[in-house]
């Protein structure tokens, strides 16, 4: 592989991140980048020449985002999805639970790109108004979670946003009195409190019916689903939990949309809306992606797109993911709006009917921890 | 019950299936018709399953295996399942062989198999003795049989008392192995024959095949599979897919482009995967994996093989058919070309623990 056309990408990317991030247009399209990313990444046979072949599309004839296939979220569990070779690998993050004994992974020659658009759309969305706020987070550390793509972002929140850091998952046991000593130590300051629903879940549990208040501007960003745990919460039946646990607005309870197979997040405008913010704000239940993330809904057999308002699968775009596939396709229901977009939850799979496995039964065989 | 009226209950069944299978009766004019509204497959595919996929024979041996398998209640309830309508005369046959009273759920999806199966019996006490109902009810001791995902059995059973004891038949599917030593022709006529029915839909419906030697070979075999399946579905049409079944379609294709190659059937997708393979949706799509490395070809399938319920063997049974028999020793073994049609001896799967009390019960045991 060309690192020198990699690293040259990269470098528009985060161009394109500094200029967008702060509001300001870019230098060059994002069908641009996008188009030259799919170019290297077929060059490079990470598999995607294979889906333009079988589409009757040439790389070098690519000129919109659009018309680059998307690559399925499955695919990284069962290949390696890189223009890189393993040697060069800086990190690699893993998805959940087994596919035929592989586990998915996602990875990455630099997570500087990763970072910097973590970073970037982080302090727009969850920390506008704050140069730096004390963290809690509800996981393990990256130095000990080192496949948790979950984990290196909240690391990189810490380094940039935090005033202190405070981890509690130890053994895989969440720690309320660790809480409790973030809380006197903040000393009424902001409080961000980040961690997996699941892990959310489980601190309530834990508190049972008692509530911990947190520090007025305090604001929390919970992220993932229930694959593969023994419970599932409604989604807004969480928020409200949260929200009356630690004595704060729902507004300020955000929720994070990501994943392993991704490099960049969106998330829930509502935090930006409870600070008053007018702009890149959104009521709950809505989805902002940064200006370097293309969030489509598609129609799940033809993978066109659908008409507006209307359900689809997400179809994403993303320039962050430089070394891997620009554009994924997942099984997550959305709907696109003007502002953003709603999840509603993955496709509902064909079978099972009767006793006929299907193919999230069987890929959700053996899960475990989400990252 | 003694065993002769045991038998009677049971032979009473197979005679009203063999009135359904046949197309010159009324029961059987009338099923046809009901099940092409409910099954969503094509009326050759209806036909097919009733001519040469109902179990209209049983021998005295079989019969005896059955009996055997059956045990014995003072009631037995039934949960029938909808992906193979056939299903429903063993879940039958199982149950009256057992208990003098049978209580019967039918599938929301499907029910007309069933219940035209009851009304064609004969014997009026023999069809009285079988109740249809909403929902069952079963009281602490008494066996309940459940037939479907295991997802939809854990939540069933999560309705009943610890102490009612079910046995049941959960999710799987079917695998082939094809042997060094096989003739491809034959192996790829033998495999659709076993593809085709219920439109692959059912537990023992192969969705992977297992092919000793190189990729060349496997190759070889997918191109003779393609020309079964295009020749099969002319004469028996794919039915109709739903759109989420559409959609696992789709995104079977995509993944097995970058992971492997693909050979397209008509409608059928089969993908050539050499180390990890996707689990194709049903509607007669396959993987061929590529097994010239016994341990590769074995280490994905070990994290399946609580699944695997059935195993269809090409050829005499080599290394590799012993080996993967090893991994999945419960599934119901068989010369390829006949996993669709098992003996009528008892529960066609074999990975069942028999009766267990459901405070016991543990369905993610699998997992």
């Amino acid at each position: 592989m060309n690192h020198h056309e990699s690293d040259a990408l990269h470098a528009r990317v985060c161009a394109f991140i500094d200029a967008t991030g702060a509001g300001l247009p870019a230098a060059e399209p994002f069908d641009a980048i996008a188009c030259d990313l799919a170019r290297m990444q077929a060059r490079a046979r990470t598999g995607v020449e294979h889906l333009l072949a079988a589409r009757g599309l040439s790389p070098e004839n690519l000129r919109l985002a659009s018309e680059i296939p998307a690559v399925p979220t499955d695919v990284f569990k069962l290949r390696r999805v890189a223009c890189h070779d393993q040697e060069h690998d800086e990190v690699v993050f893993r998805t959940s639970g087994t596919t035929v004994g592989q586990r998915g992974c996602h990875a990455m020659r630099t997570a500087r790109t990763y970072l910097h658009a973590a970073l970037t759309w982080g302090r727009v969305m969850l920390f506008p108004d704050v140069k730096r706020v004390h963290m809690g987070l509800l996981a393990a550390p990256f130095s000990i979670a080192r496949e948790s793509s979950l984990a290196f972002m909240l690391e990189g929140f810490t380094a940039s946003f935090g005033t202190s850091a405070s981890w509690f998952m130890h053994n895989d046991e969440l720690s309320v009195e660790a809480l409790e000593r973030l809380i006197k130590r903040a000393s009424g300051e902001p409080i961000f409190l980040a961690g997996a629903s699941f892990a959310f879940v489980h601190l309530l549990d834990g508190l049972g019916a008692r509530t911990l208040r947190l520090p007025a501007g305090s604001r929390i960003m919970q992220t993932g689903g229930f694959k593969g745990r023994t419970r599932e919460v409604e989604p807004e039946q969480l928020r409200a939990r949260i929200a009356a646990t630690f004595c704060l607005e729902l507004d300020a309870v955000a929720g994070e949309y990501g994943m392993t197979e991704l490099s960049s997040q969106a998330y829930e405008g509502c935090v930006r809306r409870h600070l008053g913010l007018k702009t890149r704000a959104a009521p709950r239940g809505i989805y902002i992606a940064p200006p370097w993330m293309r969030v489509r809904a598609v129609d799940p057999v033809t993978l066109a797109p659908v008409a507006a308002g209307e359900v689809g699968l997400a179809r994403i775009e993303d320039l962050a993911n430089v070394d891997s596939a620009v554009v994924i396709q997942t099984s997550d229901r959305i709907r696109e709006l003007v502002q953003g977009f709603t999840l509603l939850g993955r496709e509902p799979t064909a079978t099972p009917r009767g006793c006929s496995i299907g193919i999230d039964e069987i890929l959700s065989a053996g899960a475990g921890a989400s990252s | 019950m003694t065993r002769d009226e045991c038998e009677h209950r049971v032979r009473a069944l197979v005679s009203a299936a063999r009135k359904l299978a046949d197309n010159r009766t009324a029961e059987g004019t009338a099923a046809r018709a009901m099940l092409l509204e409910t099954t969503g497959l094509s009326a050759q595919g209806i036909e097919l399953a009733l001519c040469e996929h109902l179990e209209t024979t049983l021998s005295k041996e079989q019969l005896t295996a059955l009996l055997d398998a059956a045990g014995s209640a003072s009631r037995v309830h039934v949960l029938l399942a909808a992906n193979v309508f056939v299903g429903a005369l063993r879940a039958l046959t199982v149950a009256v062989g057992a208990a003098l009273e049978v209580v019967v759920r039918l599938s929301t999806r499907e029910p007309s198999f069933a219940r035209c199966l009851i009304e064609a019996i004969d014997d009026a006490s023999v069809r009285a003795s079988i109740r249809i109902v909403p929902t069952l009810e079963p009281a602490p001791g008494e066996h309940v049989h459940l037939y479907g995902s295991d997802r939809a059995l854990a939540e069933v059973c999560s309705a009943f008392h610890p102490d009612v004891l079910v046995r049941l038949h959960g999710t799987g599917f079917g695998l082939a192995v094809i042997g060094a030593d096989v003739d491809l022709d034959a192996a790829a006529q033998a495999l659709a024959r076993d593809v085709v029915p219920f439109d692959q839909r059912g537990c023992l419906s192969p969705r992977v095949a297992l092919v000793e030697g190189d990729d060349a070979r496997t190759q070889r075999f997918g191109e003779h599979v393609v020309r079964q399946l295009e020749d099969w579905a002319e004469r028996v049409p794919l039915g109709h897919l739903a759109a989420e079944e559409l959609s696992e379609r789709r995104r079977f294709r995509d993944t097995s482009l970058m992971t492997g190659r693909v050979l397209d059937a008509g409608e059928s997708v089969l993908a050539i995967a050499k180390e990890s393979w996707l689990l194709p949706p049903p509607g007669r799509n396959l993987v061929l994996a590529v097994c010239n490395d016994g341990d590769t070809c074995l280490l994905s399938l070990r994290a399946v093989a609580s699944f695997v319920a059935a195993l269809g063997i090409a050829g005499h049974g080599g290394v590799l058919a012993q080996r993967v028999a090893a991994i999945a020793p419960r599934a119901r073994r068989s010369v390829l070309g006949a996993m669709q049609r098992p003996a009528l001896d008892g529960p066609v799967d074999r990975r069942s623990d028999g009766l267990v009390r459901v405070g016991e019960l543990q369905l993610n045991s699998r997992r």
